[in-house]
């Protein structure tokens, strides 16, 4: 009897039980949202979309923007308590084991935009309100933030594995070969191509249409990448189209520290990531240019090039001209500690400088407890890459004056006292070149371009030597680094030692398989 | 929620049949009479009880003063139960008597020793078998004979005397637990530790997922602190994967069972016992003094820049004119500075007693230990009960509750200065160790003379930073707070009840619901006068706060029947349960600095913010459990086990995983054929057995991609993806070949058990295994990435009252084990992670893991000691620093000059090369090409033991016995990092005296290199760091005294014991560090970082029992 209940309630229990063990055995987690649950409403997609932004905020996507566009240059040297990686960077003696071999932020960045480029569409069947048209635009976002990052590998290191799929699981391969430049830079291109065809012209606010991708953001970036692959006249024309934009206008010189780098968000800014001291602060501006608690920070601006430095760009004298020689950036981007030891950095970490009567300036520090926007594209940038493609270009005189005449636009603006340079002086494709480099060099300080616009000489050149022109004073490791400088893959960074372990299909840049040549100071 | 289904079907199952039959009742009518004894006459209050056929109470009353009861009866056919503390209950039947008379008979003569033999069960729950019947390997321990032992916790006291378990304590510090290896490891980066069963409930401790097992020292919670040993009544240890796939997916790493002590019918028995435990450290490395140690500083500053300026640090100087000159020239001994005599107090109350129905067992006490070392202590307090009531002779309730709150104050510990130094994360010990000697204590007055406070080095010291951050050790022990509050509550409700009279044929149905609820509370604080930090460092005035609250929720619910067959050869036991698990867990912990002052320390105070985080898990599992057991002729055993588990851990793919069991014993000596030689062969049995047993990752949610939070970006809020989902993720399975022989000699005088395995694991789980950082992300949470396995064999010998008259007897003990792991399989992706480049650096030991070989092994340079000389002149100073080839003759160029040896000549890895001088280390150069340089590393050894265990012995004359345990290793090296660190003569931390002995100039024949500060390579990781670790430990001796029952009796006392027990009486071992009994460090290697060495205890115990 007992026996017979027993079995009945077992035998029932088990036909229940074990169907529902299924569903009892599944739990999701509190705090966060799984995948499955995720992608629902539009809400959800741009904050995936604001997460690619995010990524590049992250302190050690800023640093590397930082490291790989500027230190190996000619117009930094180590500051204060430089960390022995960032040295050896400096002193362009990278090993793959140097920390800044590690592209990981980037590609952290490159994953959020994957992965929503990869589900976003999805969400239009989901969420009525996320239309087609606002898809379209999200995506442009993302398609210029993945095209940025690309783009700085690319210049970085020349040959990365292009990943384009989101990662999502462990059942994936993760082990991706290099592609090559050409590759990567035809990829940048259509996808630059495709978010010019959606972007934004607007966003409503200043922080948005400064912090998001607008129209002109896709447009610059894309003239910096048609530059790079030394397509000038697509430059000119991207140039063209940014400069076309009137709300773009060139804040006055002196206004230009406070306003542009101090205050942010300013009129002549095209792209600038948001930072904010409670949710991410700009912490490698304060680290490596300084603040008022530490004014000489980890970088200096290199003391060769100081104000009695022969090849000080504020200070260049080729014949009786006398270029820049009372140029307000000189004052307003680095100074001269008063032992005379260092050149502490002012872009960003000033407030302002208060010129005193007697002609002499006192930098007055942006506190500690105030953050920096980091600026990607400016109109100053613009206005001399288009300087730099018309006068590869030269396709007559014609190229070469408008090229002067769009160098003036700056030069004027920071040097009100001084008479426009005239086309007399530079009048062959080869001067005006070096003219462009240098106002380059002394509008962009500090703001990680001056190692880009040095490869693109030696790439123009196909001479990895060149380079050595201006950074040749610099190296302190002799004839062997000079020696090392004669192969074009040096001037590439490594790929990271352990990702190399890791990753078996990737092949090392063949300049650092030699460890022992490598490591030689 | 189906198991709570469940649990409701089988309540209403399980009074079905009382509402039943309690309806069928007859006419009430009334009984009396009176209850007497012979002696004493009439009793009063004895109860007079009416049973039904299941012994169930109906009613009851109890005797007037004359002994006289009147009683009302439901049912005529019910019977009477007479009963008495102290008399032998009676049970009459009524048939038609009104009156019934009854005389008890007094019950003390009859109280005996109830052996049957043969008949001892082996109970895992509800399934019971005989203990000749096991097939498995499983070791038990019976409590009694640690009786009289001091052991503070279960631990200790299994330490020696199971073969094949490994038990290591991971310092001597007071509260801080040990990790234990069954047969070895079976995972590499995982959890070793076996599982825990108490009761039958396993007692899983809560360990942040973020909890690296391989690294821990202090901080690893001492799991089995709060079960109180004198609670315990009997440890079994499951040790092949037949016996521990019972635990399916837990079973893995092994299974320890405790069962504790329960309350048996009879008067309340009262037992006290109290012990008093003194403690003292060993000496460790003799550290130099003031004076020497200056004079080291002098030349270690000097030797590298042979400049005398360089050492030119008024702290060495004594020199007056120094406003801290007072501060600087003494000789303070830190190590003696920090350490005392320590001393435990534990006190034991326990209560047991019961009638027919019910019984009980109920204890508490208390426990207050002073560590060895000043500012730690432990205070315990732990409660248990268990009732058991039993309504019927089928239906019974078992509840048990146990309570423990513990307060450790532990060493303070943080990181002194810049990370990955050698000075990260110093216990007080290895402060002291390195704190410079001339420095004072105290403050001083202008004469030399201690003033109140500690004194702090200023932070505007210009010694060198690993001197200068070094805290007073005696301040951070006495001032700094590192406070561990533990709860833990572990209520458990048992209701077993047989659907079929027990008599007859067992049918039985067993439940339990068991809670778990674990609360720890961590503060810490340290004060800005023990440190030299600014007001805006975070180190200043430093609170930090961790809460963490865990509650288990399990339940079981078993069915085991054992049909009775007609033909008694056969027996048969089936048995099934149905188990879940369902566990919860948050984390809170907050962390601030800037405090306004030391009296309010806690990390909530209004202060500067540092870190604040949380965790909440939630987890749920799922086991099916099948098991057999069957016996032909008593003598042909099989054992099958088939479990299913379930795990919110995994995606729907491998959710479930399969755990099966079998074995097989043959008794040999029971057959027809050995008859003859029963006289002494009284066992000879072969059992063996193969079982699947499992391990789960240690991390909730990984089947997931999970979309979190991650600040905003200009007022948009973001979300990102921040894990890959894990879609391949698998139990990670140990299966298990176990070969095992009992024997037993002449009646079980001599027992005897071996057991030979062959262990695997496949999919082993790593954590955190690297991925391309191409992929966004930077390692895989965990992943199932290859096998190894773990072969070896046990002996346990057992001579019972080996020699024995009629008041002298010996019983000794003896086991021995060994266990051999190789890595079979693994992903190229974690050979590549883990096996990393020689680094070039100073005492760095290669560690690697390679197919085909075990883990912790060590490789390094072969150290040939000290150059003697600077130059080479051929035949007078041989022994200089030139290249030899494999003949040791000196390589010269062409010019016929000698070629110098040289470390790092290719300048590998960023470093520069170092030009070998005399006074240097001599390193063995392998490849005879005069630089030292990775080609040269070798392997020195590897850390798993040959072969290890424990023996002893008892002796008992009368009412006196002596026990001796010792355990032993043989054949493991270990890395001796405290001395090497104590003998580099590389930073200006203090240095053993040993360093006297350093070259100090030309010629000095001597096997302690030269000073030389921050420079050099004198201390790469070599042999002369490594040591052999084998040891022989003489554990305990403990004498136990009973005061004969005789001299008792009139005092109304029942027991009276007293002992003594001196533990750690020596080590023999060639092992040059304090203590050679070192835990597996990651890779399995030992690493000796000079943790606090385990103490020397006497102890003096009485116990009491009324």
């Amino acid at each position: 009897m007992i026996m017979k209940k027993l079995i009945i309630v077992l035998s029932v229990l088990l036909a229940f039980g074990l169907e529902s063990c299924n569903n009892w055995l599944v739990l999701k987690p509190e705090s966060q949202i799984v995948l499955e649950d995720f992608w629902q409403t539009e809400s959800q997609a741009t904050s995936v979309l604001a997460g690619c932004y995010r990524g590049l905020t992250a302190d050690p996507c800023i640093e590397r923007m930082i490291v790989w566009g500027e230190l190996r240059s000619d117009n930094l040297v180590a500051g204060n308590s430089t960390r022995n990686d960032m040295l050896k960077v400096l002193n362009t003696d990278i090993t793959p084991t140097n920390t800044y071999a590690d592209w990981s932020s980037f590609y952290s960045v490159i994953n959020y935009c994957n992965t929503f480029l990869y589900y976003a569409p999805s969400v239009v069947n989901k969420d009525q309100n996320f239309t087609t048209t606002k898809l379209h635009t999200l995506e442009a976002e993302a398609l210029t933030i993945r095209a940025l990052s690309y783009f700085y590998l690319v210049r970085a290191f020349q040959e990365v594995p292009l990943i384009l799929n989101p990662s999502i699981s462990d059942a994936q391969n993760y082990l991706i070969p290099k592609s090559s430049e050409r590759v990567i830079l035809d990829q940048i291109i259509v996808d630059l191509l495709t978010a010019q065809k959606y972007a934004k012209t607007s966003y409503g606010t200043a922080a948005l249409n400064k912090g998001r991708v607008t129209l002109n953001a896709v447009n610059a970036l894309l003239a910096d990448v048609y530059l790079w692959d030394q397509q000038y006249s697509n430059c000119v024309d991207m140039c063209n189209l940014v400069m076309a934009d009137q709300t773009l206008q060139l804040v006055a010189g002196d206004k230009v520290l406070n306003n542009v780098f101090y205050t942010g968000n300013s009129t002549e800014s095209i792209f600038e990531l948001q930072f904010n001291i409670n949710i991410q602060s700009n912490n490698n501006v304060n680290k490596l240019y300084g603040i008022d608690s530490s004014p000489l920070g980890e970088l200096a601006y290199a003391y060769y090039l100081g104000p009695k430095g022969i090849l000080n760009p504020f200070n260049y004298q080729p014949t009786t001209l006398n270029e820049s020689s009372n140029d307000i950036r000189q004052t307003n981007s680095f100074g001269t500690l008063t032992n005379g030891t260092g050149y502490p950095i002012y872009k960003y970490s000033l407030l302002q400088c208060t010129e005193n009567s007697d002609g002499s300036v006192t930098p007055v520090y942006r506190n500690s407890a105030t953050t920096a926007n980091w600026i990607l594209y400016r109109l100053s940038d613009v206005i001399l890459m288009k300087a730099e493609a018309l006068a590869e270009l030269d396709r007559s005189d014609d190229d070469l004056k408008q090229s002067l005449n769009l160098v003036n636009m700056t030069y004027l603006r920071s040097n009100i006292t001084a008479d426009s340079l005239y086309f007399n002086n530079y009048s062959d494709k080869g001067s005006i070149e070096d003219l462009v480099l240098r106002e380059r060099q002394r509008e962009l300080l500090f703001e990680g371009k001056r190692w880009f616009d040095l490869m693109r000489v030696v790439r123009r050149k196909n001479d990895p030597t060149a380079i050595l022109k201006y950074i040749g004073p610099k190296l302190t490791g002799g004839a062997i680094q000079t020696q090392q400088m004669s192969v074009m893959n040096a001037l590439y960074m490594p790929i990271l030692q352990s990702e190399l372990q890791i990753n078996t299909n990737l092949k090392q840049n063949p300049f650092y398989i030699d460890t022992n040549l490598s490591s030689n100071n | 929620m189906k198991s709570n289904f469940a649990i409701t079907v089988f309540f209403i199952l399980l009074f079905f049949p009382f509402s039943a039959r309690g309806e069928k009742t007859g006419a009430d009518f009334i009984i009396q009479g009176t209850v007497s004894s012979k002696t004493d006459g009439a009793i009063i209050g004895a109860s007079v009880i009416e049973i039904d056929i299941n012994n169930r109470v109906v009613n009851g009353n109890i005797t007037d003063i004359n002994g006289h009861y009147v009683l009302k009866i439901k049912n005529p056919e019910n019977r009477i139960s007479f009963s008495y503390i102290g008399y032998v209950k009676q049970i009459k039947t009524l048939g038609k008597n009104k009156t019934l008379n009854v005389v008890l008979l007094e019950s003390s003569q009859e109280i005996k020793e109830v052996v049957v033999l043969g008949g001892k069960k082996h109970s895992e729950g509800g399934f019971s078998i005989p203990k000749r019947e096991i097939a498995t390997a499983i070791q038990t321990i019976d409590m009694k004979e640690m009786e009289g032992l001091q052991v503070s916790s279960v631990d200790e006291a299994l330490q020696g005397r199971i073969a094949g378990l490994d038990i290591v304590s991971n310092s001597g510090d007071a509260g801080s637990g040990s990790s234990m290896r069954i047969r070895g490891a079976s995972s590499i980066n995982g959890s070793s530790q076996p599982l825990i069963v108490l009761n039958g409930v396993p007692y899983d401790m809560q360990v942040d997922q973020n909890f690296d097992y391989a690294n821990s020292n202090q901080e690893q919670f001492a799991n089995l602190l709060s079960i109180n040993p004198d609670d315990i009544q009997e440890i079994s240890v499951l040790k092949d994967a037949a016996a521990s796939a019972v635990w399916g997916s837990k079973g893995a790493n092994g299974v320890i069972m405790i069962t504790t002590k329960k309350g048996y019918s009879g008067p309340t028995k009262i037992e006290y016992s109290y012990r008093y435990t003194g403690t003292i450290q060993p000496q460790g490395i003799k550290m130099l003094n003031g004076d020497d140690y200056t004079m080291l500083m002098k030349q270690e500053f000097f030797n590298p820049a042979q400049n005398s300026n360089a050492s030119n640090y008024p702290e060495y100087n004594y020199d007056k004119s120094f406003p801290y000159y007072q501060n600087y020239n003494k000789n303070t001994d830190w190590v003696k500075a920090v350490t005392q005599v320590g001393n435990i107090n534990d006190n034991y109350l326990t209560l047991s007693g019961g009638g027919d129905r019910a019984t009980y067992r109920v204890s508490g006490g208390y426990l207050s230990e002073n560590g060895t070392i000043i500012g730690q202590t432990n205070s315990r307090i732990s409660t248990r009960a268990y009732m058991e009531y039993a309504v019927s002779d089928r239906l019974k309730f078992t509840t048990e509750l146990s309570y423990t709150y513990s307060n450790y104050n532990r060493s303070y510990q943080y990181n002194f200065g810049a990370a990955d130094s050698p000075n990260d994360n110093l216990s007080i010990l290895g402060i002291a160790y390195k704190k410079m000697p001339n420095v004072s204590i105290y403050n001083q007055d202008p004469s030399g003379n201690n003033m109140p406070g500690f004194f702090t080095t200023p932070v505007n010291s210009d010694l060198n930073w690993d001197q200068k951050y070094l805290v007073n050790p005696v301040a951070l022990a006495l001032q700094a707070q590192n406070n561990l509050q533990n709860y833990r509550t572990l209520p458990t409700f048992r209701i077993q009840y047989d659907i079929l009279d027990p008599n007859k044929e067992m049918l039985r149905y067993s439940s339990y619901v068991s809670f778990d609820i674990n609360n720890d509370k961590t503060t810490m604080f340290l004060p800005s006068s023990v440190t030299n930090y600014s007001w805006s460092d975070p180190h200043y005035n430093r609170g930090e706060s961790d809460d963490n609250d865990a509650i288990t929720i399990q339940t079981d619910n078993n069915i085991a029947w054992q049909p009775s067959f007609d033909n008694k050869d056969h027996s048969l036991l089936l048995y099934e349960s149905l188990q879940t698990t369902e566990g919860n867990s948050s984390y809170q912990g907050i962390v601030s600095y800037g405090l306004p002052s030391s009296l309010a320390d806690d990390a909530s105070t209004p202060g500067y913010l540092s870190t604040v985080s949380t965790n909440r898990d939630h987890w749920r599992s799922m086991g099916i459990l099948s098991r057999v057991h069957y016996s032909y002729l008593g003598r042909y055993i099989f054992d099958g086990t088939f479990r299913r588990d379930g795990s919110t851990k995994f995606g729907n793919g491998d959710k479930w995983g399969n755990f099966p069991g079998l074995a097989v014993k043959w008794i040999a000596s029971d057959e027809p054929f050995l008859k003859s030689a029963k006289k002494w062969l009284s066992m000879l049995a072969f059992r063996p057995g193969w079982g699947v047993a499992g391990n789960q990752p240690g991390a909730d949610y990984l089947q997931y991609s999970l979309y979190g939070n991650n600040g905003s970006y200009a007022g948009m809020p973001v979300q990102t993806p921040v894990t890959l989902q894990l879609q391949n993720l698998k139990w990670e399975t140990t299966s298990s070949f176990n070969y095992g022989c009992d024997l037993g000699l002449f009646d079980d005088k001599i027992q005897m058990d071996m057991n030979v395995y062959f262990k695997k694991t496949t999919d082993m789980l790593f954590p955190t295994v690297a991925i391309p950082n191409s992929s966004g992300f930077s390692s895989l949470t965990y992943q199932n990435a290859g096998s190894m396995s773990n072969d070896g064999w046990e002996i346990n010998l057992y001579a019972n009252k080996l020699v024995s008259s009629k008041d002298f007897s010996i019983d000794f003990r003896f086991n021995i084990a060994n266990s051999v792991n190789k890595i079979l399989q693994l992903d190229n992706s974690i050979l590549n992670t883990y096996n990393t480049d020689f680094n070039y650096q100073n005492g760095s030991y290669l560690t690697r893991i390679e197919q085909g070989n075990s883990f912790g092994s060590i490789y390094g340079f072969k150290y040939q000691g000290v150059y003697q000389y600077d130059k080479y002149i051929p035949g007078s100073q041989e022994n200089a620093p030139v290249a030899r080839n494999a003949n040791g003759q000196v390589i010269t160029d062409e010019k016929g000059v000698p070629l110098p040896m040289y470390f790092n000549f290719n300048q590998i890895g960023g470093g520069a090369s170092y030009l070998f001088r005399g006074g240097d280390a001599k390193y063995a150069d392998i490849n005879h090409d005069g630089n030292i340089d990775e080609k040269d590393i070798v392997y020195l050894g590897n850390s798993n033991p040959l072969f290890s265990g424990g023996f002893g012995s008892t002796f008992r004359y009368r009412n006196f016995s002596c026990t001796l345990t010792f355990n032993y290793r043989y054949g493991n090296k270990i890395v001796n990092a405290a001395r090497m660190y104590a003998e580099n003569m590389y930073s200006t931390n203090n240095q053993s005296v040993v360093v006297n002995w350093r070259w100090r100039k030309d010629g000095d024949v001597t096997t302690i290199p030269r000073a030389l500060y921050n420079y050099g390579y004198n201390w790469l990781a070599s042999d002369r760091y490594v040591e052999d670790g084998s040891f022989l430990r003489f554990k305990y001796l403990t004498f136990n005294y009973s005061i004969p029952k005789k001299i008792l009796k009139p005092y109304g006392v029942d027991k009276f014991n007293l002992y003594l027990t001196i533990e750690n009486i020596f080590v023999l071992t060639k092992y040059t560090g304090v203590d050679p009994e070192i835990g597996y460090g990651s890779f399995g290697v030992s690493e000796d970082l000079g943790q606090t060495p385990r103490p020397k205890d006497l102890t003096l115990g009485v116990t009491i029992g009324l």
